[in-house]
């Protein structure tokens, strides 16, 4: 677990290490870093495939890495030998100005320890999506390697990003050898600090108010999307895009203002080489956030620069909400899978599901938004003005009648959080301090009935022997065990989620994990209808995985337990479709367990614990 | 003076406001789990599907029973039941759970004679435990029968492959069932099923498992097939005044 724990540490120190060689400014100096593990890990594997055949991906990775990293550290304390570092650290008003960022930090770790992980304890995870990022990680860790993840494991059968997220993600691990799901465990604690961090330095950039950045924080911290978006809670290539976006909108506010336009290029350039770099990161890290982040990033650095004047900004707010207005309407004409997809379906939802998640998420307290609209109109505040344009511009594409177009929500949160806030300050702006304090704390605790109700709500479904997780000790024993007795020569099958979740948990291939074919979905299920041994085991030699990254399978292990029982009594529908999984463990029904003696004395059993059978095809 | 309420008012209003839309549209006079979720009714406790689309059982005392002596008669009827209510209201239920995740229902039924009290307790691993305590009462009943009504399209089967169908109210269509689900068919000529049962498994006509009821050496097994109403007749020891039921959801 300790292991687990600096491994995450690392995952955000290691860029920044080999990013201060560039700049001091923490942030520029993640994106750099970043984008110069990535370079290094494509020259490392260039290397292996062209040049050091006999040598092992991760091995020359492993050595390179240490060997930069020295030197960097070298450089860094050669550059850096002037910076009076403890001085600044042990000054007693440094500490007593951060006290409020403090206080809501360790507020927030206790929210997020005693309420969201109460009965999800380490390594247990509620975050479905992550087992197709530790089976990629797996797969560098194994010395596989491209630029887009569905060309390493057939696991994803589109692309939204590249591997960049997954190769920050597998340095840790090689560095410090930890297990993925354990550090993915403690990355999405970190995650969760972070943005309510990025929200309270980002309100405090913009309105030079304390008490403002940490309602804001809290209400950060107290907004669960429990559909779809996750920003805070789940770390996914979408909401880390999203975080990081918060960071760049501070770091843009925090750069000098244009003073004309007349620069030319190179200057351009100069100055803002790590803006262009921040924008190449995003889109790495997510094609379509990333595309959203870079575009709302310009409109965020025209309006830091004050470029527009206080009479185009009215006519931009008027726009902003005539075209929300447009999109609205919209909704009526019709709706749009967008892709080919059978899951898209799923995710283009109508505007009166969207409402309804809206208010799970936040209760009616959008209605501190529409005050600060009122008011931004009302007595033309500017400042207000603005950063509700880019939330309402956000919020239009959001409630677009597309599918997936819920996801952009990922970075509007932030804004509308901070809105959010303003409206609750300015209403109580008037009144003294314990007045003030008692409706904050009156907020607050709305806020916190409704985050607890809605996470409770989103967890009740994965409920399982006392816990709220995807997978059980048991499956974690067993996938300990096919780690230790087996390599990537063998292949897993099961039912979708069981083979999903053990091959991101033993890091042995599986045909497709959660998104197995149809044909070989089909193929499963009609196991049921046999009970000739010869048939089954047929059945599953010809399961096939789709693609050629793996060697020659020299074994196939056929899993069998609760979950697969309660696979093969869904509807054949729910059975083809890629959105139906059987998302948490299932005990091993009385009516199972004829079936489970039929297969366990046709074939030969390898494992076997109270909840799963390995047996030998 | 107004314009200086104002702002305070309508914040206190939109938090109060917030709250109840929370708990209104995350409904706890049940409590649930990930497969079920239960709704106080008037006179009986429903157990649902988590959509809330079918209701898989229920529990009233308008269908259990107490025996004394040799008389066997329900635990509330028509003409003793009073009324029936939760410990507390909806909120302070939720209230409680809030602080202390207190996964269980109360409920209590006031007869003439009685005052019976209901508790539903989530033990985790997909199984409840139902308690009926005879909490004030001045009978003294020998034998409980824990009562559970099943769905109308739903079967009874036991550990042994068994299915159970009254002689009254046999049809063709429950042999075709019986066959198709390879289970044996036993014909009731009473309601009392045979004592070599240690489970009773609730299917729906899709062969899907709904519920298990375990059932203890010492217990008696009744079921009406007309009322979907399995009976599990429990000895009450002379120093206990409640009887304990485990079921398990599938």
């Amino acid at each position: 677990m300790l292991t687990d724990l600096l491994s995450s540490v690392a995952f955000y120190i290691i860029p920044i290490l080999l990013g201060l060689l560039f700049t001091r400014k923490l942030f520029f100096a993640w994106v750099s870093g970043s984008l110069l593990v990535y370079l290094v890990a494509f020259i490392a594997y260039g290397f292996t495939k062209l040049l050091f055949t006999e040598l092992s991906f991760t091995s020359l990775l492993r050595g390179v890495f240490i060997f930069v990293l020295g030197l960097e550290i070298i450089l860094i304390i050669f550059k850096y030998r002037s910076f009076s570092f403890p001085d600044q650290l042990i000054n007693l008003s440094t500490i007593k100005k951060h006290l409020p960022l403090l206080f809501l930090l360790i507020f927030s770790s206790i929210i997020y320890f005693s309420i969201w992980r109460s009965l999800t304890p380490y390594p247990l995870h509620i975050n479905w999506d992550v087992y197709e990022h530790i089976t990629v990680v797996n797969k560098i860790t194994d010395g596989y390697y491209s630029i887009l993840p569905s060309r390493m494991t057939d696991t994803f059968t589109f692309n939204s990003y590249s591997t960049l997220f997954h190769t920050l993600l597998a340095y840790p691990v090689i560095l410090l050898k930890a297990d993925v799901v354990g550090m993915y465990w403690w990355l999405e604690f970190w995650h969760y600090l972070l943005t309510i961090l990025a929200t309270y330095l980002l309100t405090r950039k913009i309105f030079s108010q304390e008490e403002l950045a940490l309602l804001a924080g809290l209400i950060s911290a107290l907004v669960f999307e429990s559909s779809i978006v996750y920003s805070s809670l789940f770390l996914l290539p979408q909401t880390f895009t999203a975080l990081l976006t918060l960071f760049f909108f501070i770091n843009i506010l925090n750069g000098e203002p244009i003073n004309s336009f007349r620069v030319n290029f190179k200057d351009i350039l100069s100055k803002y080489k790590y803006h262009f770099l921040s924008f190449i990161l995003l889109l790495l890290l997510h094609f379509i956030v990333g595309a959203l982040a870079c575009i709302l990033a310009v409109i965020w650095w025209v309006f830091s620069n004050k470029i527009i004047s206080s009479k185009a900004t009215n006519h931009l707010l008027l726009g902003s909400i005539i075209f929300i207005i447009i999109t609205i309407i919209f909704n009526l004409v019709g709706s749009w899978d967008l892709t080919n997809r059978e899951e898209a379906v799923h995710f283009n939802l109508s505007l009166m599901k969207k409402s309804s998640l809206f208010i799970s998420w936040y209760s009616i307290s959008f209605i501190f938004f529409f005050y600060v609209l009122y008011i931004s109109i009302r007595k033309n505040v500017t400042l207000y003005q603005k950063l509700l344009i880019i939330s309402i511009i956000g919020l239009s594409l959001v409630l677009a009648p597309f599918a997936y177009f819920l996801k952009f929500f990922v970075i509007i949160r932030y804004l509308i959080n901070i809105i959010i806030a303003l409206g609750v300050r300015n209403l109580s702006i008037g009144y003294v301090g314990y007045i003030r304090s008692s409706l904050y704390c009156l907020v607050a605790i709305a806020f916190f009935v409704n985050f607890y109700l809605n996470q409770l709500t989103f967890k009740e479904q994965f409920y399982f022997k006392g816990f709220y997780s995807h997978f059980s000790f048991a499956e974690v024993e067993a996938s300990e065990w096919l780690k230790r007795n087996f390599n990537n020569n063998t292949i897993l099958i099961s039912d979708p989620g069981t083979q999903y979740i053990l091959e991101a948990l033993s890091g042995i291939n599986s045909p497709g994990g959660a998104y197995m074919s149809e044909e070989n979905r089909l193929k499963l299920r009609s196991i049921n209808t046999t009970q000739d041994p010869k048939e089954i085991k047929d059945i599953i030699l010809r399961l096939k995985d789709g693609l050629d990254v793996e060697k020659p399978v020299e074994k196939k292990l056929f899993i069998v337990g609760g979950r697969y029982f309660a696979w093969q009594k869904l509807p054949e529908d729910q059975q083809k479709s890629f959105y139906y999984n059987v998302w948490r463990p299932h005990r091993l029904l009385v009516v199972d367990q004829a079936s489970l003696n039929f297969l366990t004395n046709n074939f030969k059993v390898l494992y076997q614990n109270d909840e799963l059978t390995i047996l030998d095809i | 003076m107004n314009k200086l309420l104002i702002p305070a008012l309508l914040v206190i209003t939109t938090s109060i406001f917030m709250l109840f839309v929370s708990m209104n549209r995350m409904k706890f006079n049940s409590h649930s789990d990930s497969i079920y979720r239960t709704i106080v009714n008037p006179q009986s406790l429903s157990f649902y599907t988590s959509d809330l689309a079918k209701e898989i059982f229920r529990i009233s005392p308008f269908d259990d029973y107490i025996y004394i002596g040799s008389d066997k008669k329900h635990m509330a009827d028509i003409q003793t039941f009073k009324r029936a209510y939760q410990q507390s209201n909806e909120v302070f239920q939720l209230i409680r759970r809030l602080l202390f995740d207190n996964k269980h229902i109360e409920w209590f039924v006031i007869t003439d004679n009685s005052k019976i009290r209901y508790e539903i307790i989530n033990k985790g691993g997909n199984g409840i435990s139902v308690i009926r305590e005879l909490e004030k009462s001045n009978l003294r009943p020998q034998f409980i029968g824990q009562s559970v009504v099943i769905c109308n399209d739903c079967y009874v089967i036991d550990n042994n492959n068994r299915i159970f169908f009254s002689e009254n109210y046999l049809s063709d269509r429950q042999i075709q069932f019986a066959s198709s689900g390879h289970f044996m068919p036993v014909i009731l000529s009473e309601t009392l099923l045979p004592i070599n049962i240690s489970t009773l498994v609730i299917i729906d006509s899709n062969f899907n498992p709904k519920i298990t009821l375990p059932i203890k050496p010492n217990q008696q097994i009744l079921y009406d097939q007309k009322w979907q109403l399995i009976e599990i007749r429990s000895l009450l020891k002379p120093e206990e005044n409640f009887v304990e039921q485990t079921i398990y959801f599938e």
